[in-house]
This record gives structure tokens, C-alpha cells and sequence, in this order.
């Protein structure tokens, strides 16, 4: 029981660290900041996976919300 | 208000709704209000363009097509009750602008569903359809009146849709639009007896070989249209709007082959006569609107007009079919909205659908109502950004995942559908930039840096703005590019940039008191010596802006879009083209969309334009070249050879914390990813 609880905070922990990570970088000084350290080219196609990503993964987000109430 | 413009501002009504004006915004793939292709759910980002439009002026407003049932998991579109929920206070705040809207519902793709290689590979399957087809299935999404064989992919048919399935469908359709009636929603339009899809796919006799209830006579290959209305006005209400979709003639010679302008031609779609009879046939049914056009997924560019057709390319043919139905008939491509208000005016033409033209400049109806026509923003129908599913010999659909996630979308004007991503944000620390080549690029690059509060400079070598643009739009059909320019000089004029013509930067260490330095010094032409007598080619610009005499015959080296444009404007003025391409197929490439690329390809055939594919050019002489083919080499009588095998970047200086590129000097490209990139640098300085 306790394994499967400090698993589960764990996770919550680290979805929120992942959460907060992708709030921070959409803000536009976080991404002035990492262009400027990573380069453009790097840091344009790095965020074009990124975005991608995302949109992939809203698709089973809406999925799911479509079987809501 | 502009005289010329007053017809396109006064309402008319369809069935029991007044529609403020005359404009209507045709239906675009990707504005979808509930999503595009996703799970159906709000979508918050088209519900912002659609408000923007209706804001500007627009008096109708259709959002992107919605197929009745998801095509990812495959729900119906009345099953998501939270959607609906979010779509009324949406419809209030709506309402307040004066505009309508309609959502557009879709019977589906049938045979011209854009499908990916992963996705023919899942259609042509069984086995694998089945065990994906709870999330997505091809055979589904495909399916059609009969077994033909799809636009996209070879070796792929639809399949029939039992007569089952047909009924389920029309009864959604009529409990769909009930929800979207009590939500607000001022009426839908039924997608669609048009270009080649689904209900069309049905109503065509060539593509549709049903002995059921559902195909065989006029009537009842319209069956399935007809009983989607009348599901409509029964679940929602006599009263509640239907428009159609409609393409008056099919302008299709063939499975995959289009007819040109002009062309006499045995139609294999729907005829003039036919489509007579049908309109009556959709009226008496109960459509209270007809939106139309011509065309099919086989000739692709009456409903998605690229460049090369002439404006207005639709209207004579709609006009004409609008003497048949007493219900008010629209018209969409390449809509000149003076000649819409006069034909309105005179009572030929009852509304002007325009569609691509409100992604690139969001303030377009207001423009006009104030007589600011030189601040709009032309659509130069590349469809790069909104639509480009692409297509080459023996390829399906080639659009990236990105794009096939993302259309109606615009190249030239990133902030389009995208508003979260792309902003102009004041900035905080105002700097000087130089900005080095005034192309597109370049150009752009000032306008953003100036509407974010830094003073741009511009350094151009030449006496003139545009940069290779001026070349991409000397062609004769290219009137839509040349516009584009003359906005961009208007906009740098009324900003107020800074610019130096005629001066050449080859040292960045010349530029003295700027903060940052942008690079947009674009190409130059590849050039390959190892063809003997290269040297003898002419690039696209002796070509098309020096006017070189080339005599009759002209061979181009390359098949892209660039050799065909040409080929295709020197065919206009009476010459002679010949294209040599290396590759198995004419404009072989990702993100031009079908609709251009096919005009293309079936102009080149109807003007007899000899193509050498899979070839080369191993040597030029005076009035020859040399052609290597799959059954030897032979010999090619020309007067000129143009060189079309591309560009290589130009960039000047090295790049640096404060050196940044912009355009062609960074890789070849396309208006898209220049003036995109602009944008993705310029508001991170």
C-alpha cells in the first residue's frame, strides 16, 4: 500500500512539474531566454515538435471529454 | 460608402432568416467550431476567427465542414452534450455582432477523403480496419455510393454504404441540427451535392451504380440529399434554414482529370442539363439556400481556383442555373466583389461566397465598406497554409501530420487560426535593427518589428522592393502576386520604415549602431556545370522580368513549379514549351496543394506540352539539347533553354546572438515559411 502510494505521489509530483514546465515555456521571456541559449534554428524546431506533440496529444484528451456527461 | 460596393450591403433572406448583407464566408476546412477531423469538442480557436469575421462585416458566416459523425472516434455529432453547452453563450455573444452563422454539416468524404499512406495501408486491409476501427476507419470514412476508386491513393475503393448505414446518418443529420437550433445556430448547410463529395458521389450517374432505392434514376440518386433535409425540417423545424453546397457542373473529364477553361469536353460528372433538373429536384425537397461552384476532387481548381483561373471563374455557369430555383443562390470563386455587387444589383446573383481571402486580412469587408481597398491584404491562392493537401504520381495525400491537424491556416498572414501562437506583443526594450535584403522576407521582418515598437531598417541592393518575388509574379496570371507587393510597399510607406535602396551589404561588420541584424538576402538559381553548354540557360528572371527573346521552343530544365508557371505562360502568349524532369511527376512536391499542382499537370496535357519524365538534360547546344530518358538519350530541337532546377541560399555574413536569418538564404522554401519564420524571429527580439 505505501509502494503504491509514494508511486502515486511521484507521479502527481512529476505531472505537475511537466505541467508547470510547459505553462513556463509558453510564456514568451522563458522563450526569448531559451532561443537566445539554444540558438533559433534548434529552438524553432524544437518548438515545432513541441507543438506538434501537443496536438496530438489533445486528440484522446477530446476523446475522452467527449464521453463526459 | 463606396457606390460600387452598396448592393453587396443590403439583407436578403434565406427561408426565415435575414442575412444582413450579401457576403457570405464560404465553409474552410480546419475552421471548424467543434474541430477538424479531432473528436468533436468547442474549439475555442476557430470560435475566435469566426467572431473576428463576423465583427468585420461578414453577413454569413459558414464555420469548416463537420462531418455528421467523427471520423476519430467515431462519435455522432449530437452524442457530445458538453460541446452544445459552450456553443450557446458562444451563439449569444455571436448575435450581438448582427451576423449569422450556419453550420455546415458533411455526409462525409466518400472516395475523396485526403487519405495518408498510413491510412490506404489501414483501408486496404480488413483486418487491420477492423481492429483500428474504434478510434478511426478508413473503410467508413471512405465509403461512397459504390465501389470507386479514390482520389488519393491507387489501389484503393470505397466501399458501398449499406442502406442501413445511409438512414442512420439522415437521421442524425435531422437530430444534429436540432441541438444546434436549440444551442442558437441560425441554420446549416448541408455539405454537400459538391465537388466530388459524398452526396455528390451519390448524385453523379458515373459514380454511383446502385440498383437499390439510392441510385439509378435522377431521383433517386438524390435520395440521400433529399432525405437529409427533410430529416432537418422535421427534427428542427419547418422553418430552420438548410442550405446546400452545390457544384452546378462537374468540369471532370474522367476519374482524376479535369477539363479547363475554355474546353470542349464530354462531362463525366454533371452536366448543365442534369444540374437543371437537380436543382429543381433539391428545391421542391426543401433547400432554402444553394451555395455553388463547379467542380470535383478530379478538377479540383473550379472549387479551390488557384491563380491561374481567370476571377470570377464560376459565375456564368451559376447565374445560369439560378433561373431555374426560385430560392436565393450564392456564388464563390475568385469573387471580385465589384462585379458581385453589380450582378447582385441586377438581380442575377443573389450573394458573394469569398472564403481564403478572409484568412489572410481580417479586416477585408470593413476595408472595402470604407473605401480603403489598397490596405487589403490580396490571397494569392497558394493555399500553402490553408489547404495543402498534396499529391504526386503514385503518392496519397503527402500533407505533414502538422498541417492535416492545422488547416485554415494562412502563409501570409501567420496570426490566422494560429492568434495564441503568432501576436504582435509591444516590447519592452525598443531596439534598431537592420534588415538586409527587402524581399518578402525582409519586408515582413520590418513590418513586425515596427508594429512591436522597435525602428527596423532596410538595406536593399537593388533599386526595387520584392526581391525573387518580383520574378514568382511577372507571369501574366500572376496579377494576385503583383498585388501582394504593392502592399507591401503601401504598408512599409504608411509605417514609416526606414529604407536604403541600392545598397549592397556583403559585410555585417559595415552596419555600425544596431542592436540586432537580420539576414534576408535570399537565393540565387542552382546552377549544374556539368551539363555541357550550361552556361547557354536563362534563369526565371531573364526569363520573365528581362523578357530575353527565347524563340518559339523553350525547354525547361525541371519540372517544378516554377518551370510549369512559366511553361504555362509562355503556352498563353502562343509558344511552345517542353519540360525535361528528372523525378516521375510535374511539381513533385510537399505542401503545393492538388488544386494547383493539378491544373498544372492538366494543362501541360491539354496544350500538348511535351514532358520528359524521369529524364535529364546531358548537353546543350544551339538549338538543341540533349535528353537522357529510361530508352536512351535523343535529341530535343529548342530555341532556349530555361534553367528550373532550383535555388541555393545566399546568405551574407555568419549568424550570431544577434545575427539572425530570415527566408530562402535560410533554406528554399515558400512564402509560408518565410514570412512564418519572420514572425517566429522577429517577436523574440
Amino acid at each position: 500500500m505505501k509502494k503504491k502510494a509514494k508511486k502515486l505521489i511521484t507521479a502527481l509530483i512529476l505531472g505537475s512539474l511537466g505541467v508547470l514546465a510547459v505553462r513556463l515555456c509558453q510564456e514568451d521571456e522563458v522563450q526569448d531566454k531559451l532561443m537566445s541559449w539554444m540558438g533559433e534554428d534548434l529552438f524553432l524546431a524544437v518548438l515545432s515538435k513541441a507543438r506538434l506533440a501537443g496536438d496530438v496529444l489533445a486528440w484522446p484528451i477530446h476523446f475522452v471529454r467527449a464521453l463526459l456527461p | 460608402m463606396n457606390e460600387k460596393y452598396e448592393a453587396l450591403f443590403t439583407p436578403f433572406k434565406i427561408g426565415s432568416v435575414e442575412i444582413p448583407n450579401r457576403i457570405v464566408q464560404c465553409s474552410m476546412g480546419g475552421t471548424s467550431l467543434f474541430g477538424w477531423l479531432e473528436p468533436s469538442h468547442f474549439d475555442t480557436e476557430a470560435a475566435d476567427f469566426l467572431l473576428k469575421r463576423a465583427k468585420d462585416g461578414v453577413g454569413l458566416v459558414l464555420p469548416g465542414m463537420q462531418t455528421i459523425r467523427d471520423t476519430m472516434g467515431r462519435k455522432w455529432l449530437d452524442q457530445n452534450r458538453s460541446m452544445y453547452r459552450l456553443l450557446k453563450p458562444y451563439m449569444d455573444e455571436y448575435h450581438k455582432t448582427g451576423g449569422k452563422l450556419f453550420i455546415q454539416l458533411a455526409g462525409g468524404f466518400g472516395r475523396s477523403m485526403a487519405v495518408t499512406p498510413w491510412m490506404a495501408a489501414l483501408g486496404r486491409n480488413d483486418l487491420l480496419n477492423k481492429l483500428a476501427s474504434p478510434i478511426v476507419d478508413v473503410q467508413y470514412s471512405c465509403a461512397s455510393a459504390s465501389a470507386t476508386p479514390n482520389r488519393w491513393a491507387d489501389n484503393l475503393d470505397s466501399r458501398p454504404f449499406t442502406v442501413e448505414e445511409i438512414q442512420e446518418m439522415v437521421w442524425h443529420f435531422g437530430a444534429t441540427a436540432k441541438k444546434l437550433r436549440e444551442a442558437g445556430v441560425d441554420g446549416v448547410e448541408i455539405h454537400a451535392v459538391h465537388e466530388g463529395y459524398n452526396l455528390d458521389q451519390f448524385a453523379i450517374a458515373n459514380m454511383n451504380f446502385r440498383n437499390d432505392q439510392y441510385g439509378g434514376s435522377l431521383e433517386n440518386r438524390l435520395r440521400f440529399a433529399t432525405e437529409i433535409v427533410q430529416s432537418i425540417k422535421q427534427q428542427a423545424g419547418a422553418d430552420f434554414p438548410v442550405s446546400l453546397r452545390y457544384s452546378v457542373v462537374s468540369k471532370t473529364k474522367g476519374w482524376r482529370k479535369g477539363a479547363m477553361p475554355g474546353e470542349d469536353f464530354e462531362e463525366f460528372g454533371r452536366d448543365m442539363a442534369e444540374s437543371e433538373k437537380v436543382v429543381q429536384i433539391l428545391e421542391k425537397a426543401g433547400y432554402d439556400f444553394l451555395n455553388c461552384d463547379n467542380g470535383t476532387y478530379d478538377a479540383w481548381y473550379w472549387a479551390h481556383p488557384p491563380q491561374y483561373l481567370p476571377d470570377n471563374c464560376n459565375l456564368a455557369d451559376v447565374e445560369h442555373i439560378r433561373q431555374f430555383v426560385k430560392i436565393p443562390v450564392a456564388c464563390a470563386g475568385r469573387m471580385d466583389p465589384v462585379k458581385a455587387a453589380e450582378e447582385i444589383a441586377a438581380g442575377r446573383l443573389d450573394a458573394m461566397a469569398i472564403a481564403r481571402q478572409n484568412l489572410v486580412d481580417e479586416n477585408w469587408v470593413t476595408k472595402i465598406k470604407t473605401g480603403r481597398e489598397d490596405e487589403i491584404r490580396p490571397c494569392i491562392r497558394c493555399h500553402n497554409g490553408c489547404f495543402n493537401f498534396s499529391k504526386t504520381a503514385g503518392s496519397e495525400n503527402m500533407q505533414s501530420l502538422e498541417d492535416s491537424l492545422h488547416l485554415g491556416r494562412c502563409a501570409l498572414n501567420p496570426p490566422t487560426m494560429q492568434h495564441k501562437r503568432y501576436k504582435i506583443v509591444p516590447t519592452k526594450s525598443p531596439k534598431k535593427v537592420a534588415v538586409i535584403g527587402g524581399g518578402i522576407g525582409g519586408m515582413e521582418c520590418c513590418l513586425v518589428l515596427k508594429k512591436r515598437g522597435h525602428k527596423p531598417v532596410l538595406f536593399e541592393k537593388t533599386g526595387e522592393l520584392g526581391g525573387l518575388f518580383i520574378t514568382a509574379s511577372a507571369m501574366s496570371f500572376k496579377e494576385n502576386d503583383r498585388e501582394l507587393i504593392q502592399w507591401y510597399k503601401n504598408e512599409m510607406a504608411r509605417e514609416g520604415i526606414e529604407i536604403h535602396l541600392n545598397t549592397e551589404i556583403n559585410d555585417l561588420g559595415t552596419l555600425r549602431g544596431f542592436d540586432e541584424i537580420i539576414v534576408c538576402t535570399g537565393s540565387v538559381p542552382r546552377t549544374m556545370p556539368s551539363i555541357k553548354g550550361f552556361e547557354k540557360t536563362l534563369n526565371f528572371t531573364q526569363l520573365l522580368v528581362e523578357k530575353k527573346e527565347v524563340g518559339d521552343k523553350v525547354l525547361f530544365l525541371g519540372g517544378g513549379q516554377s518551370s510549369c508557371e512559366a511553361a504555362y505562360d509562355l503556352v498563353l502568349q502562343g509558344k511552345h514549351p517542353i519540360i525535361v524532369e528528372y523525378g516521375n511527376d510535374l511539381v513533385a512536391a510537399q505542401a503545393t496543394c492538388l488544386a494547383n499542382t493539378s491544373f498544372l499537370r492538366d494543362a501541360m496535357e491539354y496544350h500538348k506540352v511535351p514532358v520528359y519524365l524521369h529524364s535529364t538534360v546531358t548537353e546543350i547546344g544551339d538549338g538543341y539539347a540533349m535528353v537522357k530518358g529510361p530508352d536512351g538519350s535523343f535529341k530535343v530541337e529548342c530555341d532556349a533553354v530555361v534553367n528550373g532546377i532550383g535555388f541555393v541560399p545566399t546568405p551574407v555574413g555568419e549568424k550570431g546572438a544577434h545575427v539572425h536569418r530570415v527566408g530562402d538564404c535560410v533554406a528554399i522554401g515558400n512564402l509560408r515559411t518565410v514570412i512564418w519564420r519572420a514572425w517566429d524571429i522577429c517577436m523574440r527580439i
